[in-house]
């Protein structure tokens, strides 16, 4: 058999059998928290039908060649940038191959959180007697590292509102920022929009397009 | 309609899969006074604000796209009832980063189904909706993606709810509807047109499909009373995995900048000749949003399963808007429709022009017509612009291309059925017409 005969085979047999095999798939993938400090654990899990190499950018100790499903947990590299988690899955021999990656952030950073007045999503409460609409998210360990701090706090919204966390209130007007210096970004967050007079609940949720969003400094404890 | 007499020729380029923000939002971010609906202070306006996680994701600009879009966004029917985030009757489309990360598992800040092009990317589409007509409310038929949406532009209704790898279902083509009354029509391709895929193999192999190729000649030299009254031009599909050569239908991963080339082309090609252009009107569409965000609400337009439709869950709304763009002399330039319109506003138009008015093609599409989805012809003037023929130098599309391999997605396993039953079917005839076929592997057996 001559080169490029030997060349060609594989492409051949690649086309042509390629698509009588199932897809490689990424059933799922995730590096929890979405954000952490440098060292803190990163959780990674995934479920696959192939053959798993997992690898992070900047590079990260002890990552490479997986069984198909599995979860561990890995310190989180030195550096201020994100970092870039990847799961490349291979089948026959890499006739089948896809890929797909998770980020990870670092602060010191400035994110907006937000609640969504959709099915699936938030429930946003009216609140009769107090007239206000109320929503509130929760930054668990899956989202935020425990270390990561809360410096300023922005409200996004073109409306006042009414901030909660720990039993700390603090009520902004539209873009005012405040301080809840020191404290954890973890936890529950509930977000409070007074009623103008005569305004029903749903008008002041569509005044809002249906989202309340406020946009947080973070910064790691150490 | 008066204004209709004035054009001779109706020009049909639909597109694959990008949404109205991700394409033509940016003309209201860098004008301002424009008029149209699209960005406007995305950084900081809640109604471009996505949420996943709790985490919010904003609109940005696409500078690589290589390097941003990775995955092909998803936009199947389910899909979409995700990306547009119901409560109610409100819809806050606040849901394409979570149906993204749902469907790839891919998380990062710069969401791709969150990016946007600016005039520098959609060079050739921003310059067509500065100098004629851009439609800010055109929507896809349904909340679902390609096949049932393309039935819609060409049948008018849907059999079928999604996209499979089988031959289209379908009655009262477009086509027969124009053979019926005389009007001469034509398909130009580069490639294998999507329409093999209703499996009219004898017709697409015969003279009213023409490559591409043969348009500028056609405009120059064919007299007005032979040239087709309606043109359809169909652009080289993604969905040739058997292919090395780059696509220009803009269906991710294909790049936008092989898509603005080709309408470039088109758009030149069908100016050379001023005196057919005086009379011609240049349709630029999206068959759909292709996962890609957009802030714009459906609209509440009620779609019955007709009878034989193999699902059984009607549509309650439309899909996303998609970019929707008229070339003509007969819109003043910088122009901005605000009428509601979807792909079954062709066949309104097409009804009103060659039947006896917008009503006179079927009734499906007389029922979205009567919620409110009107004709395209509402969108010309009743006088033509007085002015030179905008022009434009061309930007150098992309060598990159996903170039060949496996069909994965079900409309490349239906162009692979399509494909291999023309080969079959009508032999040399096909391979001599599209020689591509020429590089079509034996029949793969389908994967589920």
């Amino acid at each position: 058999m001559g080169e490029g005969m030997r060349a060609i085979i594989p492409v051949v047999l690649g086309v042509l059998l390629g698509g009588c095999l199932p897809k490689a798939r990424v059933e799922q993938f995730t590096a929890r928290p979405f954000v952490a400090c440098p060292g803190d654990p990163i959780t990674l899990s995934w479920r696959t039908n192939g053959n798993v190499t997992l690898s992070a950018e900047p590079t990260a100790p002890g990552l490479g060649k997986r069984d198909s499903s599995g979860r561990e947990t890995v310190p989180l590299p030195e550096g201020s940038g994100p970092t870039v988690f990847n799961i490349h899955v291979s089948r026959f021999l890499g006739l089948k191959k896809t890929e797909t990656s998770g980020e990870v952030v670092t602060p010191p950073l400035a994110k907006e959180y937000a609640v969504v007045d959709a099915e699936g999503e938030a429930d946003f409460s009216c609140l009769e007697q107090e007239r206000a609409v109320e929503a509130f998210f929760v930054l668990d360990a899956e989202k935020m590292a425990p270390g990561v701090l809360v410096g300023q706090v922005m409200n996004m919204n073109i409306r006042r509102l009414v901030l909660d966390k720990d039993g700390v209130k603090k009520t902004l007007g539209e873009g005012e920022t405040t301080t809840f210096e020191g404290m954890r970004a973890q936890g529950r967050w509930s977000l409070r929009v007074p009623l103008e007079e005569g305004e029903t609940c749903e008008a002041a949720i569509d005044d809002v397009d249906g989202r309340l969003i406020i946009k947080l400094q973070l910064a790691c404890g150490r | 309609m008066a204004v209709l007499d004035g054009i001779d020729t109706i020009v049909v380029l639909m597109f694959e899969n990008r949404s109205f923000d991700h394409l033509l939002g940016h003309l209201s971010l860098e004008d301002p006074r424009s008029e149209v609906d699209g960005l406007r202070n995305p950084d900081t306006n809640p109604r471009y604000a996505n949420v996943y996680e709790d985490m919010v994701y904003r609109p940005f600009v696409i500078h690589d796209e290589p390097a941003v879009i990775t995955h092909d966004p998803p936009h199947g029917r389910g899909y979409v009832a995700t990306q547009m985030a119901r409560r109610g009757n409100k819809f806050r489309m606040s849901g394409f980063v979570k149906a993204y990360v749902e469907y790839s598992q891919h998380v990062t800040t710069l969401s791709p189904p969150m990016g946007y092009f600016d005039s520098s990317g959609a060079w050739m589409s921003s310059f067509l909706a500065r100098n004629f007509c851009v439609c800010d409310r055109w929507f896809t038929p349904l909340p679902a993606d390609t096949q049932p949406n393309r039935l819609m532009a060409f049948t008018g209704h849907t059999l079928i709810e999604d996209t499979g790898d089988r031959l289209l279902p379908y009655r009262e083509h477009l086509f027969d509807w124009m053979e019926r009354r005389n009007i001469r029509w034509r398909v130009y391709c580069d490639g294998l047109p999507f329409f093999a895929l209703f499996g009219r193999f004898p017709e697409v192999i015969g003279p009213k499909f023409r490559p591409i190729d043969k348009l500028d000649e056609d405009m120059l030299r064919e007299p007005a009373a032979e040239a087709p009254q309606v043109i359809f031009i169909e652009p080289r599909y993604f969905d040739y995995f058997w292919s090395d050569v780059p696509a220009n239908c803009n269906h991710p991963l294909a790049l936008l900048s092989n898509g603005e080339l080709y309408l470039h082309r088109i758009y030149s090609a069908l100016t050379l000749n001023p005196a057919k252009w005086a009379r011609t009107m240049f349709i630029v569409t999206y068959d759909e949003h292709g996962g890609f965000f957009d802030h714009v609400p459906p609209l509440p337009i009620s779609s019955p399963p007709p009878p034989g439709a193999q699902y059984t869950e009607g549509f309650s709304t439309t899909g996303p808007r998609v970019p929707g763009l008229i070339a003509t002399p007969w819109v003043r330039p910088g122009k901005v429709f605000h009428g509601h319109v979807d792909h079954t506003s062709i066949l309104q138009l097409i009804a009103e022009k060659f039947g006896s008015g917008p009503e006179d093609y079927s009734s499906f599409v007389n029922a979205r017509r009567h919620q409110g989805i009107v004709s395209l012809a509402e969108a010309l003037d009743s006088q033509p612009a007085e002015r030179p023929i905008p022009q434009r130098a061309a930007q150098p599309g992309s060598l990159l291309h996903a170039g060949k391999r496996p069909p994965k997605n079900p409309n490349e396993r239906a162009f692979n059925a399509a494909a291999q039953e023309l080969k079959q079917r009508e032999g040399l005839a096909a391979i001599s017409k599209f020689p591509s076929l020429a590089d079509l592997p034996p029949t793969p057996t389908p994967t589920p």
